[in-house]
């Protein structure tokens, strides 16, 4: 979770007022490939990082990878990091962009396993749980699918992850007004794809 | 939900619908409980991503500079340009391959002792108007390529410039006693392949790669045949160029040196077909004023030709 230093204005190009910070020293050494601040980045963010792809994608298989990738990233980019946001919000975008791609190539697959009859497997459940909870997890990932991307990245944000209106208007970078819409609007036909009674 | 977006409450409900509720709340409690990515293995990731961005690297600045230095050799060898020896209006004197290989280079027309020159008249093309040079290489008419070529003072034909410069997107540079056609894909001429004879964009459908081979191959070798003083395997060849591949850049050049060949082996029935052949597919050619001159020389202007040959034969 992001703690929001100020409120962001809503509306359409809303700047956002968060005090500049200057990026730490260690940071701006991560950034210029000292591997030990690389190291220490990388502790940092691991696992919140992990947590937050697993709810992106609800594949823990993939949360590996996809950390990678976005650890590759953001060690490319970190050099060009300036503290306009806070570096959660930064590596946020950045595991957002990559759940991104895997949604799309995830599609395609599941389209190409649909077409030549093949069965996905379903994931291993871990023997506490629940089998209840991992029933509705399944499907609301499988409706999450069908929902157009912005759609999709609102309500993750917003609903699963459970950030603020504020924090998830900075991580997506669109107004506040935008946030809230979207999340109503994948609210409405998630539960359309699922079957349930529509909000009120 | 409206479609037009509200100024939202900030405390809003996250979710309104209970029954979702219960499916979020599935989703939101997952816990990342494998084993963590060691940094090791992360680490070891970013080596081989770096190790390949820096060959992709590589490889783009070598294909880059593999592309400039193609481009720069391209634009920087000189032209190699060929003067056929016109036979018809030399008498005697034997077909030969003069190669002019760019600025300054000069190839030697033989002139028959006690014959005056004629001067030079140049062409480039349909659309371009012709060029006369008197004997001394000056043009008489301003023109394209008034300073491309001259006749110098003791006969022989010289390039006077690296490249020659056309309007058209072909060009044919005709001399009295010289003709040289150059390919124009670009305003510019770099090369002579004798081909491209008439304007890009109305290709035919003979026009495929297969053919643009086939007939170039037929016309190097008609000139090899020609520097080797066979004229009889340069005939064939041509005659074949023009009769199978007769919509192909490489004929028009080839209907002229043909006519002239045949002429000076003694063939002139068969070179008024020739002469008549090309009056018939390029009426509106430079060269045709030119060409209807030799036909009426030849005085076999009511011939009845089938194709390029007499009807008889």
């Amino acid at each position: 979770m992001f703690t929001a230093p100020m409120a962001v204005e809503d509306g359409e190009g809303a700047p956002d007022v968060t005090p500049r910070r200057t990026a730490p020293a260690w940071i701006a050494a991560a950034g210029a490939g000292d591997v030990t601040a690389q190291a220490r980045f990388f502790r940092d963010h691991r696992d919140r990082l992990a947590s937050q792809l697993l709810r992106m994608t609800g594949d823990a298989a993939v949360v590996d990878d996809l950390l990678q990738e976005v650890f590759i990233a953001a060690f490319a980019g970190l050099g060009g990091f300036r503290g306009d946001a806070s570096i959660e919000t930064w590596l946020y975008r950045i595991a957002l962009n990559k759940a991104r791609n895997w949604w799309d190539s995830h599609r395609r697959r599941q389209r190409r396993e649909r077409e030549g009859g093949v069965r996905l497997t379903p994931e291993a459940a871990r023997p506490d749980e629940d089998l209840e909870a991992i029933a509705h997890r399944e499907r609301l990932y499988a409706a999450l699918e069908g929902l157009p991307e912005v759609l999709r990245e609102a309500f993750v944000c917003r609903v699963i992850e459970g950030m603020p209106l504020v924090d998830a208007s900075r991580a997506l970078a669109v107004p506040i007004s935008t946030v809230s819409y979207r999340t109503r609007r994948a609210e409405l036909l998630l539960c359309r794809a699922l079957g349930l009674e529509e909000p009120t | 939900v409206s479609d037009v977006p509200k100024r939202p409450d900030l405390e809003e409900p996250v979710v309104r619908s209970p029954a979702l509720r219960r499916y979020v709340e599935a989703a939101a409690q997952q816990e990342y409980t494998a084993t963590p990515l060691p940094w090791d293995r992360l680490h070891d990731a970013m080596l081989r991503e770096a190790r390949t961005r820096a060959t992709r690297r590589r490889a783009l600045l070598a294909g880059v500079t593999a592309l400039a230095a193609v481009v720069a050799v391209a634009l920087s060898v000189p032209s190699v340009r060929r003067a056929v020896v016109d036979s018809e209006t030399r008498g005697e004197v034997t077909p030969s391959i003069a190669a002019l290989d760019g600025p300054g280079s000069r190839g030697d027309l033989p002139r028959p002792a006690g014959e005056p020159s004629r001067g030079v008249s140049m062409a480039t093309g349909a659309d371009v108007p012709s060029t006369p040079h008197d004997d001394h290489g000056r043009t008489r008419r301003p023109g394209l390529v008034a300073d491309a070529a001259r006749l110098a003072r003791d006969g022989a034909a010289e390039i006077a410039s690296g490249n020659l410069r056309v309007a058209a997107t072909w060009s044919g540079v005709v001399m009295s006693s010289v003709v040289a056609a150059f390919s124009g894909e670009r305003d510019e001429i770099v090369a002579d392949r004798r081909r491209s004879t008439r304007p890009m964009g109305a290709a035919g459908a003979e026009d495929s790669a297969d053919v643009m081979a086939e007939a170039e191959r037929l016309a190097v070798a008609a000139e090899l045949a020609l520097a080797q003083k066979d004229r009889q395997t340069a005939i064939d060849l041509l005659g074949q160029l023009v009769r199978w591949h007769s919509r192909s850049p490489q004929a028009r050049a080839a209907l002229l040196d043909l006519a002239r060949l045949r002429t000076a082996v003694g063939d002139v029935d068969g070179a008024a077909c020739v002469y008549q052949r090309f009056l018939d597919r390029y009426p509106k050619d430079a060269m045709r004023s030119d060409v209807r001159r030799r036909l009426t020389a030849l005085e076999r202007s009511d011939i009845a030709c089938r194709g390029i040959d007499p009807s008889g034969q």
